[in-house]
C-alpha cells in the first residue's frame, strides 16, 4: 500500500477551504446587483495507469481532489433577453416622458387651456358686435371702449397662450437634447470601461486567471449601454465582447469608437438639421434604449406638435385677418390686419387702439357691428373652415392634436405596463439562474465544513498509523 | 423548477409593490380631483368628447348672452313703439275733438298739443339703446333730424340666436313713418286750426297701423328669443350633465377600488417583510 493518505487528506482540506471561500464570496454578494453566483469545480485526481506497482498490484495512484476552476453560473441567453427587454422599456419610457410633459403644458380638457382662450377671444368679438358703440355725437359713433379693450386683450391672451405652448415645446426639445448629450456621455464612459475590461479579460483568460469579477463588471457596463442605446453584444472566443449599436461597432476587443451627438440643438433648425447620434463618424440609429425614445421625441413628436401649434396660430391669424380686413372701422376706414407674425411663437396683435377695430361692414361712418359679429362666428369650426378655404378649423386641429398626444401616450403607457411585466419575467429568469440562494449556499457550507472535518480526521488517522509504524522501530 | 434566490425575491416583491403604488396613486389622483380624465392620455376618446362638449357649452354661453342683449333691445323697442302708438292716438283724438268744436280757443289748444306731441315723437323716434338709435339702422346720425327728415340707413341690426338663425332686433324707422310724421303732424296741427284736419285721418291711421304692425312683429321676435333662451338653458344643463358623466368619477367606485388596492398593498408589504425573515441560518447552531 502506498501511503498517500496524508496527501489525499491535504487536497481534501484545500478543496474544502477553496469551496468555502467561493461560498463566502457568494453569501457576501447575495445582494450585489449584477453579481453572478460562482461554484468551485472539483475534480478527483488519479495518476495515469502505468506499470503495476510491486506492492499494491495497482497501476494507478489516488491523488485526492483538486479545484480545477471557479465556474460562473450565468446564461448569456437569459442575460441578453433581459437586456433587450430593458432596452425596449427604456425606449418607451424615454419617448413617453416628453409627451407627458407637453400634455401637462396643454392642461386639456379643462376650463383654463388654450381651447378656452380661443373661445373667449371669439366671444369678445361677438359681445363687441352686439354692442359696438357707447354714443353717437355729431355724426360720429364712439366705439364701446370697454368691449373693444376686451377684444384686444383676449387677442393678446390668445397669442400669449400659443406662445407659452410653443415655448414650452421648444424648451422640452432643449431638455431632451441635453438629455441625449448626457446619454452619450454615459455610453462613452461605459464604452471605455468595456474596452479596458476586454483587455484585462483577454489577458486573464490567456493566463488562466479567475476573471469572474471582471465579467460581472463588464456585464453591468453592457447592461448600461443597452439601457441607454439598445445595443447588442456578441461574445468573442478570446473572452472579449463586441458591442454595437444598429450595426455600428462601439467596442471590439480593446478598440473602441466614441459616440457623439450631431444635429441642431434647437427646435427651429431641427427640421433641416435633425439631431442624431454618431459612432466615430458613422451615423447610428438606435432601435431601443433611452436614446431611441429621446430621438423619436426630438425628430418626430416635438417637431410635429410645434408644427401643429403653428398651423393653429396661422389659421386663426388668416381667418381673423381675412374677416377683419374686409370690414371697416366705425368711421368707415377699411380694416387692416388684426394679427401679425408667423407661427405660434410669433403671433401678436397688430391692432393697437380700439378705433382700429373693423367692427362694421358698412363702408362709411356707421354704428354697425356685423363684421365683429362675423369674426365672433369663427368660434364655429365650420365657419372658420369655410373662411380658410376648406382647411381644417384651428380649434379642430388643436383638439385633434390634444387627442393625438393623449392616444399616443395612452398607447405608450400600455406598452410600458406590458413591457414592465416582460422585464420582470426576464429579470426573474436571470435571478433564478445567476442569483445567490442563501439556503443553497448554507447547505453547501455545511457540506464543505463536514468535508473539512472529515479530511482533518483522515490526516489524524494517517498520523496515528505513522505513529504506530514509528513506535515499532 | 426555477431556483428561488434572495435577489430574485426582492426584485419581484419590489416590482409588485411598485405596481401597487402606481395603481394607488392613479386612484388617489382621481379621488382628489374628482375627475376621471385628468389629462388626455387618461382616456383620449373621452378627452376629445369633453373638448367638443366644452366647445358647445361655450357657443351656448355666447348665444345666451346674445339673447340677453336681444331682449334688452327688444323691450326698449316694444316700450317705445307703444308710447309712439299712444301719442299718435292722442293726435287722432285731437282731430276728432276738433271736428266737434267750433270754439277757436279750444282748437288752438288742440293744435298746440299736436305740435307738442310732434316734439315728443321726435325724441321717441330717436330713442337709443346702448348708444345706437333703435329706428336708425346703423346710421351714426340717428333716425330723425331736427327738420323731421329720416336720416337712418335701414341697415338691419341682427343677433345670432343659435348656430343657424339670426333675428333682427331693430325696426327700420322708414316703415313706421320716421320720415313722414313731422310733416303729417304739421299738416294736422294746421288742419285743426282751419277745421279741415279730418282729411289727414286716413294718412294718420295708416301711420298708426304701421306702428301696430311693427310692435306685433317685435312681440313675435321677443317670443322667439325667449323660446330660444329656454332651449339654450335646457341644452346647457344637458351639456353640463354630459360633461360630468364623461369626466367625473364615481366616488363609490373609486373609493372601493382604492380600499381594495390598499388591502393588496398591505398584503404585499407584509409578504415582503416576511420573505427574508427565515433562512437555513436560523436553524444552524
Amino acid at each position: 500500500m502506498s501511503f498517500n493518505i496524508l496527501g489525499n487528506g491535504l487536497t481534501g482540506l484545500q478543496a474544502s477551504q477553496q469551496a468555502l471561500n467561493v461560498i463566502s464570496q457568494n453569501i457576501a454578494n447575495a445582494s450585489t446587483p449584477g453579481y453572478v453566483r460562482q461554484r468551485a469545480v472539483l475534480q478527483s485526481q488519479q495518476t495515469t495507469p502505468g506499470a503495476a506497482n510491486v506492492y499494491t498490484g495497482h497501476s494507478e495512484q489516488f491523488m485526492g481532489v483538486k479545484v480545477t476552476g471557479v465556474e460562473r453560473i450565468s446564461s448569456a441567453f437569459k442575460q441578453a433577453a433581459l437586456n433587450s427587454a430593458v432596452g425596449k422599456q427604456e425606449a418607451l419610457e424615454a419617448q413617453a416622458a416628453p409627451l407627458d410633459n407637453v400634455q401637462g403644458l396643454l392642461q386639456e380638457p379643462s376650463d383654463i387651456g388654450l381651447q378656452n382662450t380661443m373661445t373667449e377671444f371669439y366671444q369678445a368679438w361677438t359681445d363687441l358686435g352686439n354692442n359696438p358703440t357707447v354714443s353717437t355725437t355729431n355724426g360720429a359713433a364712439a366705439i364701446n371702449g370697454a368691449s373693444a379693450a376686451v377684444v384686444i386683450q383676449d387677442g393678446a391672451s390668445l397669442a400669449a397662450g400659443l406662445k407659452t405652448l410653443s415655448d414650452g415645446v421648444s424648451a422640452e426639445f432643449g431638455n431632451q437634447y441635453t438629455n441625449l448629450t448626457g446619454i452619450v456621455e454615459q455610453v462613452n464612459a461605459s464604452v471605455l470601461k468595456i474596452a479596458e475590461l476586454n483587455q484585462r479579460i483577454i489577458q486573464g483568460t490567456a493566463g488562466g486567471d479567475n476573471v469572474n469579477a471582471l465579467l460581472d463588471q463588464r456585464d453591468t457596463a453592457i447592461t448600461d449601454i443597452v439601457r441607454l442605446t439598445g445595443a447588442t453584444s456578441i461574445n468573442q472566443s478570446d473572452g472579449s465582447v463586441q458591442v454595437s449599436v444598429s450595426g455600428v461597432t462601439l467596442v471590439q476587443g480593446n478598440a473602441y469608437n466614441l459616440m457623439s451627438v450631431t444635429g441642431s440643438s434647437t427646435l427651429e433648425n431641427a427640421v433641416d438639421n435633425p439631431p442624431g447620434l454618431l459612432v466615430g463618424s458613422v451615423r447610428a440609429n438606435p432601435a431601443g434604449g433611452q436614446a431611441a425614445g429621446v430621438l423619436s421625441a426630438l425628430n418626430t413628436d416635438l417637431p410635429r406638435i410645434s408644427e401643429t401649434l403653428d398651423t393653429v396660430a396661422n389659421g386663426i391669424r388668416d381667418a381673423v385677418n381675412a374677416r377683419h380686413s374686409a370690414g371697416y372701422t366705425l368711421d368707415g376706414t377699411p380694416g387692416g390686419d388684426f394679427f401679425t407674425g408667423e407661427g405660434a411663437a410669433g403671433l401678436t396683435v397688430a391692432v393697437t387702439s380700439a378705433d382700429e377695430l373693423a367692427v362694421s361692414s358698412v363702408s362709411g361712418p356707421s354704428t354697425d357691428g356685423s363684421n365683429a359679429r362675423g369674426i365672433g362666428r369663427l368660434v364655429n369650426p365650420s365657419v372658420i373652415s369655410e373662411a380658410l378655404g376648406g382647411a381644417t378649423a384651428p380649434q379642430s386641429v388643436y383638439s385633434g392634436m390634444v387627442t393625438q398626444i393623449g392616444t399616443q401616450l395612452q398607447g405608450l403607457n400600455t406598452a410600458i405596463d406590458s413591457q414592465t411585466g416582460i422585464v420582470a419575467t426576464a429579470q426573474s429568469a436571470v435571478d433564478s439562474e445567476s442569483g445567490v440562494d442563501l439556503n443553497e449556499e448554507l447547505t453547501n457550507m455545511i457540506l464543505f465544513q463536514r468535508s473539512f472535518q472529515a479530511n482533518a480526521r483522515v490526516i489524524s488517522a494517517a498520523d496515528e498509523m505513522l505513529q504506530s509504524l514509528i513506535g515499532m522501530v | 423548477m426555477a431556483r428561488v434566490t434572495q435577489l430574485g425575491q426582492v426584485n419581484q416583491s419590489l416590482a409588485a409593490l411598485q405596481a401597487s403604488m402606481t395603481q394607488s396613486q392613479r386612484l388617489q389622483e382621481q379621488a382628489a380631483s374628482g375627475k376621471r380624465i385628468n389629462r388626455a392620455s387618461d382616456d383620449p376618446t373621452g378627452a376629445s368628447i369633453s373638448m367638443q362638449l366644452r366647445n358647445q357649452q361655450a357657443a351656448n354661453t355666447q348665444y345666451a348672452r346674445n339673447a340677453d342683449y336681444a331682449n334688452g333691445q327688444l323691450s326698449t323697442l316694444d316700450g317705445t313703439l307703444q308710447t309712439i302708438y299712444s301719442r299718435l292716438n292722442q293726435v287722432r283724438s285731437n282731430i276728432i275733438a276738433a271736428t266737434t268744436t267750433t270754439n277757436g280757443d279750444s282748437r288752438s289748444a288742440l293744435s298746440a298739443q299736436v305740435e307738442q306731441i310732434k316734439g315728443e315723437l321726435q325724441g321717441l323716434y330717436n330713442t337709443q339703446y346702448q348708444g345706437r338709435a333703435i329706428f336708425g339702422g346703423t346710421s351714426v346720425a340717428g333716425a330723425v333730424d331736427s327738420s323731421g327728415n329720416y336720416v337712418g340707413d335701414g341697415n338691419p341690426v341682427t343677433v345670432q340666436l343659435n348656430a343657424s338663425s339670426t333675428v333682427r332686433v331693430d325696426v327700420d324707422g322708414s316703415t313706421i313713418g320716421a320720415g313722414d310724421f313731422s310733416g303729417l303732424l304739421d299738416e294736422i296741427s294746421a288742419g285743426i286750426e282751419n277745421g279741415d284736419a279730418a282729411s289727414s285721418l286716413d294718412q294718420l291711421d295708416s301711420l298708426i297701423s304701421s306702428v301696430i304692425t311693427a310692435n306685433g312683429q317685435i312681440g313675435a321676435i321677443q317670443n322667439r328669443v325667449t323660446t330660444s333662451q329656454s332651449a339654450i338653458t335646457a341644452q346647457n344643463s344637458d351639456l353640463t350633465v354630459s360633461l360630468a358623466q364623461n369626466e367625473d368619477i364615481d366616488y363609490a367606485e373609486v373609493l372601493t377600488k382604492f380600499s381594495s388596492q390598499q388591502v393588496a398593498y398591505q398584503a404585499a408589504l407584509g409578504v415582503t417583510a416576511r420573505i427574508n425573515q427565515t433562512s437555513l441560518l436560523d436553524f444552524l447552531q
